[in-house]
C-alpha cells in the first residue's frame, strides 16, 4: 500500500524514481586505507586538521571571552583536542594499519563509543556527544581536504534522495551526478539551496517532516511538486496517472517555448524586460536566445567546491564563456556575495563562527575586508567584459560609504591593469543590490552614485520582517506581499525612475508568477529570475495591461490583512 | 615512584570538567600520572580515558605517579580531590 508524505515544493512538476537514504550525520566505519608511502603524509593530514580545529575553538573561544561559563565549556572542549591518548591511537592506526586518516578517526570513535556505552552515570555518559562534536568536525575538514562529498562517492542515476538537510553545494552535486530529485525534512523553500535546485530543475521537496522515518532504501517514490505530496511506493495504478500527467507536463512544457519567441510588450505596449539568473556558467548553454540578457550571475559557486581560490585568468574563462554565449547582450556579474547559508571552500573561512551569519561579514563587507579577493575578481571582470556588455552587481550594500570605497577599489584594480598592460573594459556599468532596508529607504540619494539597482527580494524580505528564512519555527511568517515590504520595493523603483536608472527584481519574486502582475504595477519593467519560469511570467506579460492593474494597486498596499491582500493580487 | 588512594568527593563525580581540570594539573608535571579504578586504567593528561573510568562520587581511585616532580604532582592532586575539583558548594 502506497504512503503520502506532505512537504514543502520547490518548484512544479512530478519526479518519478527509486529512494536513497543519506545520513549525513552517520560516521563512514567501513576502513579505507592507504599505500606504505603515505604514512607520513597521512598523519600530517591528520595534524593538521586537528590543529586546524584547535584554532578554531580558540577563535570562537576569543568572541565570547565575556562569558565565563561558555569559556569553561568551551576550554573542556580544547581538551577532548589536546587528548594525547586519542592522538596517539590514530597515528598508531595510522602506521601499522594504514589505515586513511579518516577510518582511524572512525574506528577509533566507535570503540570509544563502546566504552561509554558501559558507562552508568548518566552525566558522563553524556559527554561522548562532546567527542562526537569532535570526531566529526574533523571528517569534515579531513573530507573536504580531499574534496569529496557523500554525494561524490555514490551512484545517484534515477535515484531520489532522502535526507535532513542540503547545502548549494550538496546540489551542485546531485545536479551533476544526475540524481532524479531531493527530499528533505528540514529546510526551505527560500534557501539557496532550494533557489539553486529550482534553477537546475532539480526537483526538490522540503519540510517533509516524517520522510526519515518512513521511506527506506530503494522504495519507489513519486514527488508530485504541484501537490506537494510524496507517495511512497505507489501502485501500479497511480504510477501510471503520474506518468501520465509527466509526458503531458512536457508537451505543455514545449509548447510554452513558443511563447519565448514573441517580443516582450504587455497588451498595452510597454517593453518589459526579461533577464535570467545565473548559478552556474554552465547552465548558459540551456538559455539560448530566449531572454533579453543575465541579470544576475551569483559568482560564489565559483568559489565552492575546492579547496583554492579561483585565479584571474580562471575567472576571466568563465565569464568570457557567459559573454559569449549572450552574444551582445547585458551580463550582469554580481561580485562574491558570501556569508549566510552559502557554504563556500575552505580559503573563505566566514560565517561558519559567527553566530548570526545573515547580519554578519558578508557580501560586500566580506569583500572590503578581504581586498585581495575582490581586487583579483574586479581584475577578472573588466578584463572578461572588454568588448562586452558588462555589469558589475555590488551585493549588500548598506550605505554611500561602501559605494565609495567600493569605486576605490575597482579604480586600484583599473590601475593595475593599466601597469600590467592588460586590455579592459572601460564602459561598464555599476551597479548595487537593494537588500537592506537602510539601503532602499536611501535609494533617493545612492542612486546619483550608480548606473542601476538591483533588488534581491528575499534578503529585503528577511531583513525587513526580521524573519530568518530557514528557520522553520517562523518562515510563515515570511510575507513578500507585507506592505512594508511592497512599498519599499515601490519606493527603490521610483528613486531610480527619478535618476533615470535602470531597476530589476531579481530576487525569487521576480520568477514567482503569482507576483508578476503585482510587480507590474508597483512600475517594475525589468524581471531578472531562473530561466525555467521564463516561459510562464512571460506568458503572463504578455497579456497584462499595466495601466489596469496600476490603478488596483494602491488597495493592496492599504491592505493589512494578508489574506485580502492574496485575494487582491490574485485578482490583478 | 608513589601510590595513593583519592577518593572523589564531589557531587557529579568525574565528569568533563573536573577531569579538565585534572588534565590541566596533570600537563604540569613531567611525572607520569596513571589512574586505576576497577580494572580501567588511564593516563591523567587524557580527558576521554578518564571520564571512561566512569568516577561518580564516593568512588576511590588508584592514582600513581612516577617521575621528577612525583611528590609535587601528586600533592597538587591529592589537593584537587580534597577541594572537590573547587566545583562543590
Amino acid at each position: 500500500m502506497s504512503i503520502i508524505i506532505k512537504g514543502l515544493s520547490v518548484s512544479t512538476g512530478i519526479c518519478i524514481g527509486k529512494a536513497i537514504l543519506i545520513n549525513k550525520d552517520d560516521i563512514n566505519y567501513a576502513p579505507s586505507f592507504i599505500k606504505k608511502s603515505q604514512v607520513k603524509i597521512e598523519t600530517k593530514r591528520f595534524l593538521r586538521s586537528l590543529a586546524s580545529i584547535k584554532e578554531e575553538y580558540k577563535k570562537s573561544k576569543e568572541k565570547i571571552k565575556d562569558n565565563l561559563p561558555m569559556t569553561k565549556l568551551m576550554d573542556t572542549q580544547l581538551f577532548f583536542i589536546e587528548d594525547q591518548d586519542f592522538q596517539m591511537h590514530i597515528i598508531e592506526m595510522i602506521e601499522n594499519n594504514l589505515y586513511t586518516a579518516n577510518s582511524a578517526i572512525a574506528i577509533e570513535y566507535k570503540s570509544i563509543k563502546k566504552s561509554f556505552d558501559d558507562i552508568k552515570d548518566k552525566y558522563i555518559k553524556e559527554r561522548l556527544i562532546d567527542i562526537k562534536q569532535m570526531v566529526m568536525s574533523l571528517l569534515d575538514l579531513l573530507q573536504s581536504n580531499k574534496k569529496e562529498s557523500i554525494y561524490s562517492k555514490i551512484s545517484l542515476e534515477n535515484k531520489v534522495i532522502i535526507t535532513d538537510e542540503i547545502t548549494p553545494k550538496d546540489v551542485i552535486d546531485i545536479y551533476q551526478k544526475q540524481g532524479s530529485g531531493v527530499i528533505t525534512s528540514h529546510g526551505s523553500k527560500s534557501s539557496h539551496a532550494a533557489i539553486l535546485s529550482k534553477s537546475l530543475s532539480l526537483p526538490m521537496i522540503v519540510k517533509a517532516e516524517s520522510s526519515k522515518e518512513i521511506i527506506r532504501d530503494n522504495d519507489n517514490i513519486i514527488m508530485d511538486l504541484d501537490n506537494e505530496i510524496i507517495i511512497v511506493n505507489p501502485d501500479q495504478f497511480e504510477l501510471e496517472y503520474f506518468e501520465g500527467i509527466q509526458s503531458h507536463r512536457y508537451s505543455l512544457q514545449k509548447s510554452l517555448r513558443k511563447v519565448l519567441k514573441k517580443k516582450s510588450l504587455t497588451n498595452d505596449g510597454v517593453k518589459i524586460n526579461i533577464m535570467s539568473n545565473l548559478e552556474l556558467s554552465d547552465e548558459v548553454k540551456f538559455l539560448n536566445n530566449d531572454c533579453d540578457g543575465i541579470g544576475l550571475y551569483r559568482t560564489e559557486y565559483l568559489y565552492m567546491n575546492r579547496s583554492d581560490l579561483p585565479s584571474e585568468k580562471e575567472q576571466i574563462s568563465v565569464y568570457t564563456k557567459v559573454f559569449k554565449a549572450m552574444k551582445n547582450k547585458p551580463v550582469t556579474l554580481r561580485t562574491l556575495d558570501i556569508g549566510s547559508d552559502k557554504e563556500v571552500s575552505e580559503n573563505i573561512k566566514v560565517g561558519d563562527i559567527a553566530k548570526n551569519p545573515a547580519l554578519g561579514l558578508r557580501g560586500i563587507r566580506y569583500s572590503l575586508a578581504e581586498k585581495n579577493i575582490f581586487q583579483t575578481q574586479i581584475k577578472a571582470m573588466l578584463r572578461a567584459g572588454y568588448n562586452n556588455s558588462l555589469r558589475i552587481l555590488i551585493p549588500m550594500i548598506t550605505s554611500l560609504n561602501e559605494i565609495i570605497k567600493t569605486k576605490e577599489l575597482i579604480n586600484n584594480a583599473k590601475l593595475e591593469l593599466k601597469k600590467e598592460r592588460k586590455k579592459f573594459t572601460n564602459k561598464y556599468d555599476l551597479g548595487i543590490m537593494i537588500e537592506v532596508p537602510a539601503c532602499a529607504l536611501q535609494a533617493d540619494e545612492l542612486a546619483k552614485h550608480v548606473d542601476f539597482m538591483s533588488i534581491g527580494t528575499n534578503d529585503l524580505i528577511q531583513y525587513t520582517l526580521a524573519i530568518d528564512r530557514i528557520d522553520d519555527e517562523v518562515s510563515s511568517l515570511y510575507d513578500p506581499t507585507n506592505p512594508a515590504v511592497l512599498s519599499l520595493i515601490k519606493k527603490v523603483i521610483e528613486s531610480c525612475n527619478k535618476s533615470k536608472i535602470d531597476v530589476t527584481v531579481c530576487g525569487e519574486m521576480a520568477g514567482e508568477k503569482s507576483y508578476t502582475k503585482l510587480l507590474l504595477g508597483l512600475g517594475l519593467e525589468s524581471f531578472s529570475m531562473h530561466p525555467q519560469a521564463i516561459p510562464e511570467v512571460k506568458d503572463i506579460i504578455l497579456n497584462s495591461n499595466i495601466n489596469k492593474i496600476k490603478r488596483k494597486v494602491n488597495a493592496i498596499l492599504k491592505s493589512n490583512d494578508r489574506f485580502l491582500r492574496e485575494k487582491l493580487i490574485s485578482n490583478l | 615512584m608513589i601510590t595513593k588512594d583519592l577518593q572523589v568527593l564531589n557531587k557529579l563525580g568525574l565528569h568533563a570538567r573536573a577531569a579538565a581540570k585534572l588534565v590541566f594539573i596533570a600537563n604540569k608535571f613531567v611525572s607520569d600520572i596513571t589512574l586505576v579504578k576497577d580494572n580501567k586504567q588511564a593516563d591523567a593528561r587524557s580527558i576521554m580515558k578518564i571520564l571512561m573510568l566512569s568516577a561518580s562520587r564516593d568512588s576511590i581511585i588508584n592514582i600513581t605517579v612516577e617521575g621528577n616532580d612525583e611528590i609535587q604532582a601528586m600533592n597538587s592532586i591529592e589537593k584537587l580531590f580534597q577541594n572537590k575539583f573547587d566545583e562543590d558548594l
